[in-house]
């Protein structure tokens, strides 16, 4: 009799646990060609209201998984994922596109919960070290060379790194997805795009991690060169990103990161949103960073010019040190509608090793923070803290921004040398500093070169 | 029971008494077992509101008379979570309120009636109808709103309900996109002591005016809207401000 699908509650497929169950069941929904596995919320192999995952489930391609108002949970002391794509470890021979798989999709009906369970220890500084694996093990969801992958609706909390990692993957769409995280540990992303990814989805992104909630990783690390797919560059690219509220802890919203000749390009963003509460102690590093800081994160070599390139972004918010932050080289990218609000410093900044910006330009950015008082001088740096429109330093090239509109401003700009800065702003900015222009820099302001210093 | 668990919902249809004392029992049963859904498989005609616990998967498989209402306590720490409503040829008649709620989600729903949430965090509604008055009202915060068609919108820093200890009582960071008003207008109004703040209201149609700031008869001052975008905003007329806003980003 063929049926539509298969569940784990079929008595004939209980294993000695329930991930050993879970995977009966993806093999009996390939055997009977239904390939569908339903994963309902009552476990009758343990009669509770949950499944405790020890070892990865490894979902074989052209699968649909559906969560059914379940929650999932890792089990202690087990370094492993929660669901992997078949071949996410094979790493035998060389693999090539048609090595992966194709057409995935794991959704979630109703309420679904995966959680990361009691963390295991594993953490980048101590992986491969006493006994322990590669820090990838920890990742929940691991997708490596799968073109056609969906994952809806799912809440993800306590994840133990990465929430879900992406290697040389295409046509993904990933949407309604919450995070919760409390950052206990460090590296607790929400998604990671890494080497290779490219036409990406990504909407109606939610919540509070403990890294970076979306980060496009374009890196080649050990592990990703061992990943490499035969006959795929390393870039990022095509990645649209839409509809994102969420708190990314000290970290970034949404992080382009590029290195070791990779490159990212064709990225656009609509809807980005820092909800990180005004007044919390902490806040993050940028709602968008792009670029690295000098080889902080280079294997092979530092990125370099062209290779950072056509992003574009719209309703871009936050209260974190910058709302927009460049590193490195950017080029050919447009941003509109850009506003700081609670406790932010800076609208559009850098880290302290500046950048190199080339066809920069931003219509609409708005500064309305309110200074938080208490902030600047427990920091390292307080001068960096100050608010300010536009802080540059050791920037070079040329940012373009139409319709500036400010209040709270301690300093309008602060700019690298050969950096020039064309600003239309709606009205005249009250400042309580001057400003100086360091020699080689230039600052247009409606059109009118202000006066070095 | 057991039934009920390997089933993964429970039924109204399971239970005896009135329509709306059986889909509250259900409700009930639901979460108290943690099966945590019900399925509406017939139509049902309720005769008052229907509490929805937290935690709570709602389909509607055919159409329900109630007006639905989520209620957490007037404190942060006991909003009613993780409430997923949809239907699955269903419908409801009467309206879904929400106060102090967290995680809500509406998906695919028509309703004939109204839908209001105050003070609530982290609302999706997608792909819903609403023939009445969608309010986003005061204390609602991190919310997507988006590919909707109601009868008209208010999203507004006023409120019956509230305070509630421990939340803000300005509606902020809400995405309002994509909407279609077939009456009315999205009408956005601060109150005298609170305000509306980076909401995002974009892709609006609406048979005359697409956005309503403000009261013509109670002025209130720019501070109370501060970062919104309004935009692409398709209507005879896109947008009419009765109040100034505080850098706002106007692109109608």
């Amino acid at each position: 009799m063929s049926r539509s699908f298969i569940s784990p509650n079929d008595p004939t497929l209980f294993g000695s646990c329930d991930s050993e169950t879970i995977q009966n069941a993806v093999a009996r929904a390939v055997e009977t060609g239904c390939r569908r596995v339903e994963i309902p919320r009552y476990n009758a192999r343990r009669d509770e209201m949950k499944w405790v995952v020890g070892k990865a489930i490894r979902l074989p391609g052209d699968f649909t998984l559906i969560l059914d108002n379940c929650v999932m949970i890792q089990e202690s002391g087990v370094y492993d994922h929660m669901f992997m794509n078949e071949s996410a470890w094979d790493f035998d021979k060389v693999h090539r596109r048609e090595d992966g798989q194709r057409n995935i999709a794991v959704i979630g009906r109703g309420n679904v919960l995966l959680s990361g369970g009691e963390h295991n220890g594993l953490l980048e500084k101590t992986a491969c070290r006493m006994g322990l694996p590669t820090i990838w093990r920890n990742t929940m969801f691991m997708w490596w060379n799968v073109d056609g992958l969906r994952v809806e609706n799912l809440s993800v909390c306590h994840q133990r790194w990465w929430a879900m990692t992406h290697l040389y993957c295409r046509n993904v769409v990933l949407r309604d997805l919450d995070f919760f995280a409390v950052p206990h540990v460090p590296n607790m992303d929400g998604i990671d795009l890494r080497v290779g990814c490219h036409d990406f989805t990504l909407e109606n992104i939610t919540g509070r991690t403990g890294d970076d909630v979306i980060a496009l990783t374009a890196l080649s690390g050990t592990g990703e060169r061992r990943r490499a797919v035969e006959g795929e560059t390393g870039d990022i690219c095509n990645v649209k990103i839409r509809n994102v509220l969420a708190d990314p802890f000290t970290c970034l919203v949404v992080r382009l990161l590029n290195e070791d000749g990779n490159r990212i390009h064709h990225v656009d963003l609509d809807g980005i949103c820092d909800v990180s509460w005004f007044g919390q102690k902490r806040r993050p590093g940028a709602t968008l960073a792009m670029g690295g800081q000098g080889d902080l994160y280079a294997s092979l070599r530092s990125g370099g010019k062209g290779e950072t390139r056509l992003v574009s972004g719209r309703h871009l918010s936050g209260r974190g040190a910058a709302v927009i932050r460049f590193d490195k080289c950017c080029e050919d990218m447009d941003f509109t509608d850009v506003k700081t609000f609670g406790d932010n410093s800076i609208a559009v900044g850098t880290t302290g090793l500046g950048a190199d910006l080339s066809g920069v330009v931003i219509d609409g950015l708005f500064y309305g923070s309110q200074p938080k008082a208490t902030f600047a001088p427990t920091t390292a740096n307080p001068q960096c803290y100050r608010n300010t429109l536009i802080r540059l330093p050791r920037t070079r090239g040329e940012l373009t921004v139409k319709n500036a509109e400010a209040d709270h401003l301690d300093r309008l700009c602060e700019l690298g040398e050969d950096l020039t800065v064309r600003l239309d702003v709606l009205r005249e900015p009250e400042v309580k500093e001057p400003m100086p222009i360091p020699k080689g820099a230039h600052l247009y302001l409606n059109g009118k070169e202000q006066d070095h210093a | 029971m057991r039934e009920w668990k390997l089933r993964g919902f429970v039924s109204p249809k399971d239970l005896t008494g009135s329509d709306r004392e059986r889909l509250q029992a259900a409700l009930h049963e639901a979460a108290k077992l943690d099966i945590g859904r019900v399925v509406v498989e017939e139509a049902l005609v309720c005769d008052g509101p229907v509490f929805l616990p937290g935690g709570m998967h709602l389909i509607l498989r055919a159409p329900l008379a109630a007006e639905l209402v989520c209620r957490g306590e007037a404190n942060f720490s006991l909003a009613c979570k993780n409430v997923f409503i949809e239907a699955e040829g269903g419908s409801l008649t009467g309206g879904f309120s929400c106060f102090n709620g967290e995680k809500i989600v509406l998906k695919d729903l028509a309703v004939e009636g109204n839908v209001s949430f105050s003070y609530s965090r982290k609302i999706r509604m997608e792909g819903c109808r609403v023939s009445g008055r969608l309010t986003v009202a005061r204390g609602t915060a991190d919310s997507i709103l988006q590919d909707l068609t109601v009868g008209e919108a208010l999203i507004t820093a006023a409120s019956e309900d509230g305070p509630i200890a421990g939340r803000e009582d300005t509606v902020k960071n809400v995405f309002f996109r994509n909407v279609a008003v077939t009456r009315g207008s999205v009408t956005l109004q601060a109150a005298d002591d609170a305000g509306l703040a980076n909401l995002l209201v974009d892709h609006i149609t609406a048979p005359q005016t697409a956005v309503i700031v403000g009261d013509a008869a109670r002025p209130l001052p720019a501070e109370r809207y501060e970062g919104l975008s309004l935009c692409d905003l398709s209507a005879p007329e896109p947008v009419r401000l009765h109040d100034p806003l505080l850098r706002a980003f106007l692109r109608p």
